[in-house]
């Protein structure tokens, strides 16, 4: 766990100065102490799964790596591109039945399966892009919300594809890489669980595609976004194609969310379909996300992920704290037995501190984690140089 | 032809409920620009609200509906002050967001507060209905209607001729014009926002009334439905509401009583209120009784 | 329309590299621009004046390709703009600056001007976020000249910080050095001086006077101020009430009868020189 954080918090600062007068300065390249902290992060994931020796942990973790991988996916959109999406859900889902249907049902191996489901929520991602174009702001919002609505219809009813209400297996799904194959790793001389293998393959893809994003929002593509964020005329008169930023950001992210949907379920070996309101909060969740850990930048979305990712099993385990007899009320706060007449169940209560912690994030600290950060190390770098001045 | 009757009254009835949450939506919209995705929590809330003061604590059904819409202004107040003036001038999205997360909130409150499940609302109109001609009209029908018709006309006379209307409508347009005036933005975006939260127990009632009294959190949810209706009308527009939750309304019961296809599986419906929003969005972005914006550089 | 029109190139045979022909623009039954033609020459600077509301900006529009007139034709080296979308407009070499500051607020200098480069560049999606040759190198390449414009408009103390927090002189050169990076043959510059005080706003006149002498730029100016006009322009076109009233020589425009009178009857309010 430590190892993780530490392998997030130091990319270099976006808005970092560069020496002024010459491509040398190009702070598009790592610094010494960023390549530093990237190794010793991957290490810390390599190490963490060995050294953690709880399925039920390591489980955790690998899903946060997913969620990891989808927040990255909003956050191009929204950090980025300026585009609210409630949609984000429906691409998980999306991806999932993809998995089982092509990986489980057909057989298609890891890399195919995967990329299957990318494909396919990128073009239903680009479906919405016509609408980006259209509608401005608000209006957005309740097109992304239908998405919800369509993706959980068919998921319920199409049952050739999706096993209708009963659901469909993933877990046939193959994990192999060539020779290396996530369901049954060594490492060390020592078989590794599916759970472990399954952690590595989705801090992988959190590892890719934090470098995908961090390579495309610093280059003419994700600059082009980020003006339509910021001004999407003024983008459109110098030059920038709204139409084509919006409907590639909506593809890109939508493929990352149906990428990250496939793994999850195959981690799940099962997936059935959800409710639309379920739906509703998990892109919600999303969003809470992408807030707390700090719009804009490639890590705060991975340390949002970790952080929030893992809430309704936190909460689950760490209940007995949280089961505390209400004064007046006779109730406890929160609790898994339901004939306690808890005022909240632990699903409830991670759901009640997903909204809080977004509206307080909003409130108080609307640039999340990574703003903290950043105002920190500015802070910090003050002090720094005006302490030789001062003496 | 009786059926299509039949269907169409039904479909009109739930179209007022619609155009009822739309106008809850609109008026936070014509007012300040943000869209309350809160609304559907509003609405739950209030809808128990009702049943609180009405079924639990056994006051008159009309006292307890009044006193549940007395309430709620006093929550949208609350919440405005507490989570949506603080975001003066941060970007609308922004907005939009903190009115997810109240939405969530709201949500788990209103299940913390009512645990028991199975409760339910009674009504005095109950399950009544009455012959006319070839078509039944329920009652609930009868009164959604009326209601819808009665808060609509209300509220449109409000925004037209009143001195905080007008104040409404001027902070809408311009922020800092309307200020330079002695208008004070805080002041109107209070009051949208209670007269929002008080209209939703009414359409709370409506919702829980046509369905059969049964009391559920997911009556937020339904009322999700009318975004299409706003949306489709045009966000600005009171008409636009009434018109765009008649459409869906109408075309949300006749597809549940007509589309009878077997491939495009069983509560269609639930779709169709976003089916008929994308189409007409495609073909009129600005909806069917917005205005047009002219772009400025 | 024709006499104001006629005899003012600064060579007879030399086509035009813009010409607007009868553009008449109209919002619901309010006419903004009315049968408006003139031309701008390949390396002239050309100033377009009126009061405000005359439509000067409403015919940057125009040919930007933010409005679309009801009529008449906007002639980009022969090919109509009218109907192309302002990122075709862009790309064809029609850079412009805006009369409100259109900067990306929370992007740095060199961000900035390097959106001023899209058009020049190729990296897709693909491969910026692979990230390896052609992308690097051609990243690299561009933002080696968005260092020598840096140097060149002298915002080198700026680079690093979001364009947002600069002070609006600041924000006013880059945008113009935004316009500038684009490597535009017509460059359209809205009220470049536009709220700064008259040191300022004459070391931007030098500023324009320096771009034409380096880079050779045609240019489309909208400018209050006369005394700029009569110190930058080769040629004025006045507008009045979204109609052309005169064009020539800056002089000449700015002493002729209609002009005068457009200016005092719009109570002075732009005619400050």
């Amino acid at each position: 766990m430590r190892g993780l954080l530490r392998r997030l918090l130091p990319s270099p600062d976006p808005t970092r100065p560069a020496r002024p007068g010459g491509a040398s300065a190009n702070p598009l390249l790592p610094s010494a102490g960023a390549k530093i902290m990237a190794a010793a992060g991957a290490a810390g994931v390599a190490v963490c799964p060995l050294v953690l020796d709880d399925p039920f942990w390591i489980t955790v973790l690998a899903n946060a790596g997913t969620f990891a991988v989808a927040a990255l996916g909003l956050s191009l959109l929204t950090g980025f591109c300026g585009q609210v999406s409630l949609g984000h859900a429906a691409f998980l889902t999306v991806g999932g039945y993809l998995a089982a249907f092509f990986g489980a049902g057909w057989g298609w191996p890891l890399p195919a399966w995967l990329a299957a489901a990318a494909a396919a929520g990128a073009v239903i991602g680009a479906l919405v892009g016509p609408f980006a174009l259209r509608l401005r702001g608000n209006y957005l919002v309740v097109v992304t919300l239908a998405l919800i609505f369509v993706v959980t219809h068919v998921a319920r009813n199409w049952e050739g594809f999706t096993g209708g209400f009963d659901g469909i297996s993933t877990n046939k799904a193959p994990l192999a890489l060539g020779g290396l194959d996530f369901a049954d790793m060594s490492a060390f001389g020592q078989r590794l669980s599916r759970e472990q293998g399954l952690f590595y393959l989705s801090w992988i893809l959190v590892g890719i595609s934090a470098l995908g994003v961090r390579n495309l929002v610093r280059t003419r593509p994700g600059r082009a976004m980020q003006a339509i964020r910021d001004r999407d005329s003024a983008a459109e008169v110098i030059g920038v194609s709204n139409a084509r930023y919006k409907i590639a950001a909506f593809a890109v992210s939508a493929a990352m969310a149906s990428a990250a949907g496939a793994v999850y379920a195959v981690g799940l070996r099962f997936i059935t379909p959800n409710e639309p309101l379920a739906e509703l909060f998990l892109s919600i969740r999303f969003v809470a996300i992408i807030i707390v850990g700090g719009m804009g930048t490639v890590y705060g979305a991975i340390l949002g992920a970790l952080l929030l990712g893992p809430l309704p099993e936190l909460v689950k385990e760490f209940v007995s704290y949280l089961d505390v007899t209400l004064p007046g009320l006779g109730r406890p706060l929160v609790s898994e037995v339901a004939a306690a007449e808890p005022l909240f169940s632990t699903a409830a209560f991670s759901e009640l501190l997903f909204g809080l912690l977004l509206v307080l994030a909003l409130l108080f600290q609307p640039q999340g984690i990574a703003g903290a950060v950043r105002s920190l190390r500015v802070r910090w770098a003050g002090r720094a140089s005006r302490r030789p001045g001062a003496g | 032809m009786d059926k299509f009757l039949q269907l169409l009254l039904s479909g009109v009835a739930l179209g007022g409920i619609y155009a009822l949450v739309a106008l809850g939506f609109v008026v936070v919209y014509k007012s300040s620009g943000a869209f309350n995705f809160a609304q559907g929590g509003f609405v739950t809330l209030g809808a128990y609200m009702v049943y609180q003061f009405g079924g639990d604590w056994g006051l008159p059904f009309w006292l307890g509906l009044v006193l549940a819409m007395l309430a709620m202004a006093a929550v949208g107040m609350f919440l405005e002050r507490l989570a949506i003036r603080p975001m003066v001038g941060r970007p609308a999205f922004a907005v939009v967001l903190i009115t997810l997360g109240l939405l969530l909130v709201i949500e788990q409150v209103v299940r913390a507060v009512w645990t028991m499940p199975g409760l339910v609302l009674s009504v005095p109109w109950g399950n009544g209905r009455s012959r006319l001609g070839e078509v039944t009209l329920r009652h609930a029908d009868l009164w959604s209607m009326v209601s819808a018709a009665v808060l609509l006309a209300a509220f449109f006379g409000f925004f037209r001729y009143s001195r905080t209307g007008l104040a409404m409508r001027a902070t809408a347009a311009d922020q800092e014009a309307a200020a330079a005036q002695g208008i004070s933005p805080g002041r109107s975006f209070a009051v949208s926002w209670a007269v929002a939260a008080a209209t939703a127990p009414v359409a709370g009632v409506m919702l829980v009334s046509r369905g059969g009294g049964a009391l559920s959190p997911a009556v937020g949810f339904t009322a999700l439905a009318a975004f299409p209706a706003m949306i489709l009308g045009g966000l600005d527009s009171i008409g636009g509401a009434v018109l765009g939750g008649a459409l869906i309304g109408v075309a949300e019961v006749m597809s549940q009583g007509y589309l009878d296809v077997s491939w495009l599986g069983s509560n269609a419906e639930t779709v169709v209120p976003y089916a008929v929003m994308v189409a007409v969005l495609l073909w009129r972005p600005e909806g069917l009784l917005g205005t047009r914006r002219v772009e400025r550089v | 329309m024709a006499e104001t029109d006629a005899g003012s190139a600064p060579a007879g045979i030399v086509t035009p590299l813009l010409r607007s022909e009868g553009v008449s623009l109209s919002f619901g039954g309010l006419r903004a621009l009315d049968d408006v033609s003139f031309s701008v020459y390949p390396g002239e600077l050309v100033a377009l004046i009126g009061p405000n509301g005359a439509g000067k900006t409403s015919m940057f529009n125009c040919i930007s390709g933010v409005y679309r007139p009801q009529q008449g034709a906007v002639l980009f080296e022969e090919t109509d703009l009218i109907g192309m979308r302002p990122s075709r407009i862009a790309a064809a070499g029609v850079a412009r600056t805006f009369q409100n500051l259109a900067l990306f607020e929370n992007l740095d200098v060199v961000d900035n001007l390097m959106l001023g480069r899209h058009t020049l560049m190729r990296t897709g999606l693909l491969a910026g976020a692979v990230w390896l040759g052609r992308a690097r190198r051609e990243e690299i390449l561009h933002r080696r000249r968005c260092a020598e414009l840096v140097d060149f408009l002298g915002l080198g103390g700026y680079v690093g910080r979001p364009v947002g927090l600069l002070p609006y002189g600041v924000q006013k050169r880059v945008e113009i050095g935004r316009a500038l990076a684009a490597e535009p043959r017509l460059l359209l510059l809205d009220e470049p001086v536009a709220g700064m005080s008259s040191a300022e706003a004459d070391e931007a006149g030098g500023l324009l006077s320096g771009i034409r002498a380096e880079m050779g730029l045609t240019m489309l100016l909208v400018e209050h101020r006369m005394h700029l006009v009569l110190e930058v322009a080769d040629r004025a076109v006045a507008m009045n009430f979204g109609a052309v009233i005169a064009s020539g020589g800056p002089e000449s425009v700015s002493n002729h009868p209609a002009v005068v009178e457009a200016y005092l009857g719009a109570a002075g309010s732009g005619a400050a020189s």
